[in-house]
């Protein structure tokens, strides 16, 4: 079941990051600092099974949302990248119901034409296509809590200028196809996007992200903006897509001083013990220690942890 | 298939350094990197998937194996941790099999409880008696199909706990008995773990001729952390095993993130340089092209 709590949190005006999880521990780690929502994207869900997200299919979707809500035990709405609904309608229907059913709260789709090609060469569907699809998903939900976002990056296809007057026009189209919430991506940070959109597009709540690749939506001073920013800016759900490429980038790091001296690099007093609790704590030992201290290891004292 | 290299590599004298991966962006990310061996460690699998390792099963790692030799076109010989064997004889035969059919090229066995026990990661290590343990062992020589396939016998005897066929508890003098039982059945390499320092290393590998051994480099203790390629071939030991330290990276960087989003209401500010070597990462682990290398990243 979808967790009803996205569709109140939207509806009261709220502002949140939904940070990305890709695997059990991420997902636990996201749900104990206290994230609202949590955000599976096509990008993130690719990178971890080695492929381009162009080539990631609805069972490994499936997959990896099953896995991030079973270990969260469903206490938190989790939002699912469905890419463009891998196909056509008849696909569309089955993303929702697969997604709806693993318990998924809400997924956006896109405007990208099917089979997705690399995405510097995205090729989006008309309008009138695109309509239709955002159209069956709507038609094919079960349970109203689910909630159908539409991803609109027609700019990322068409001519800048052009995409502002045709993204508008689409985000109009899918609202009136009872999209629940639009997702504007790939918007430049440098320009007024932000403004522009909210100015333009009414009465349906809007998602976006912290972030174009290396370029970040910043306030005057530079520093990237704050969920108070947001909320004047009239978006509410910001999805924060910059987590497991870092993650990879630490992994790198480790390996290449490992690669060049044969050594692991030294960390700073405490590290490695606060790593070590936060391996415990995604896993539950602790639980899993008092369960075998009154079971199968009554009387034997803890030696030492390893 | 078992890749014949590993195999040739020890025979050869040559060291095997594995850096421990759980998932398709991991194991490609360290082949992109010029490593030639891979390792899917049970505690750090465990964890990647949300579970203790004690609670991991054969279809999980397998899975896992799998998933980690095709993404990295089965051109690495990958290292795994078999726990302890998942049963009796004829269970350990199941997954000497199963691995074996994976593509995974070697598995550690070990003489710990099955079903193991949790609080192991507290220090309380409950190991079979030494004939159970050697019985293991055999069946799992017996069932492997292919010689590439290797079979490292792990004893945790050195810092078990007391039981009655084991009255004072592990020593490092049980482990040894425990490894030249391994010997006796045709395992191709041991593993004895223990929270060893240099001295003790060069004990079992002066008290062990001719067998390749196998060094666990780990960042749970100073000693281990600060324990390298080049001490371990000076030792004598061959293979290299990294057991945690992928996971204790990524979670760090993870958890730095989260918490700074959660803090300040705003994401950190990202090094424009870090994104570009990012990127590079990303394209040698999402690209078609898998020649592609990472080793001209900055350092």
């Amino acid at each position: 079941m979808p967790n009803p709590e996205l569709r109140q949190m939207l509806a009261k005006g709220e502002v949140f990051f939904a940070p990305t999880v890709w695997n059990p521990p991420t997902a636990r780690l996201a749900h104990h600092f206290g994230f609202k929502a949590l955000y599976i994207p096509g990008k993130g869900t690719g990178i971890m099974l080695g492929q381009d997200e162009a080539m990631t299919n609805l069972t490994q979707t499936v997959t990896v949302a099953d896995r991030v809500l079973e270990s969260i035990r469903y206490e938190a709405p989790v939002i699912v990248d469905a890419l463009s609904g891998f196909g056509n309608s008849d696909h569309v229907q089955l993303t929702v119901r697969q997604l709806e059913g693993a318990g998924v709260s809400a997924i956006h789709l896109g405007d990208t034409d099917q089979p997705a090609r690399a995405a510097t060469q995205r090729k989006a569907v008309s309008i009138d296509q695109f309509k239709q699809r955002i159209g069956q998903a709507v038609k094919a939900r079960m349970n109203k809590d689910f909630l159908i976002i539409a991803r609109l990056d027609a700019s990322s296809a068409n001519d800048p200028a052009a995409s502002r007057v045709e993204t508008v026009k689409r985000a109009n189209a899918v609202r009136a196809a009872g999209a629940d919430a639009l997702f504007l991506s790939n918007m430049s940070p440098q320009a007024d996007d932000l403004q522009f959109y909210r100015a333009q597009i009414k009465d349906i709540p809007l998602a976006t992200t912290t972030n174009s690749g290396a370029q970040w939506f910043v306030d005057q001073k530079g520093q990237p903006l704050s969920l108070d920013d947001y909320k004047g800016l009239g978006y509410q759900l910001i999805f924060y897509e910059d987590v497991i490429q870092p993650s990879l980038l630490a992994v790198h790091d480790v390996y290449r001083k490992v690669k060049d001296t044969g050594y692991l690099p030294d960390v700073p007093e405490g590290e490695d013990e606060k790593a070590h609790s936060i391996m415990w704590r995604v896993v539950g030992m602790e639980e899993k220690w008092a369960v075998e201290a009154v079971t199968t290891e009554i009387g034997n004292k803890p030696i030492a942890e390893h | 298939m078992a890749n014949p290299k590993m195999r040739r590599t020890l025979e050869a004298g040559g060291m095997v350094v594995a850096p421990g991966v759980y998932d398709p962006s991991t194991a490609r990310l360290i082949q992109a990197m010029g490593f030639e061996y891979l390792y899917i460690g049970g505690n750090q699998t465990g964890i990647a998937n949300g579970i203790p390792e004690p609670l991991e099963d054969v279809t999980l790692l397998s899975h896992v194996g799998r998933t980690v030799v095709r993404a990295c076109d089965n051109e690495m010989p990958v290292i795994l941790d078999a726990s302890a064997g998942f049963g009796d004889p004829v269970h350990v035969m199941h997954t000497v099999e199963s691995f074996e059919m994976a593509g995974i090229t070697a598995i550690h066995i070990e003489d710990q409880f099955f079903p193991k026990r949790v609080s192991y990661h507290r220090g309380l290590e409950h190991v079979v008696p030494i004939d159970v343990y050697q019985q293991r062992l055999e069946y799992a020589v017996k069932a492997r199909k292919n010689k590439d396939f290797l079979i490292i016998g792990r004893t945790d005897g050195a810092r078990a706990t007391a039981d009655t066929w084991m009255p004072k508890g592990g020593t490092k003098e049980e482990a040894l008995k425990r490894a030249m039982a391994a010997v006796e059945v045709g395992v191709d390499a041991l593993m004895i773990l223990g929270d060893f320092n240099r001295e003790d290393y060069q004990y079992f590998r002066s008290k062990i001729k001719d067998i390749p051994m196998v060094g666990l480099i780990s960042t749970k203790t100073a000693e281990s952390r600060s324990t390298g390629v080049p001490d371990f071939q000076n030792l004598g030991y061959q293979i290299l095993i990294y057991s945690r330290s992928t996971i204790v990276a990524v979670l760090g960087a993870v958890n730095g993130i989260y918490e700074h989003l959660i803090q300040s209401g705003r994401p950190a500010k990202v090094n424009a340089g870090n994104v570009d070597k990012e990127n590079q990462i990303t394209n040698a682990i999402t690209g078609l092209e898998r020649k592609v290398s990472i080793a001209a990243t900055a350092k």
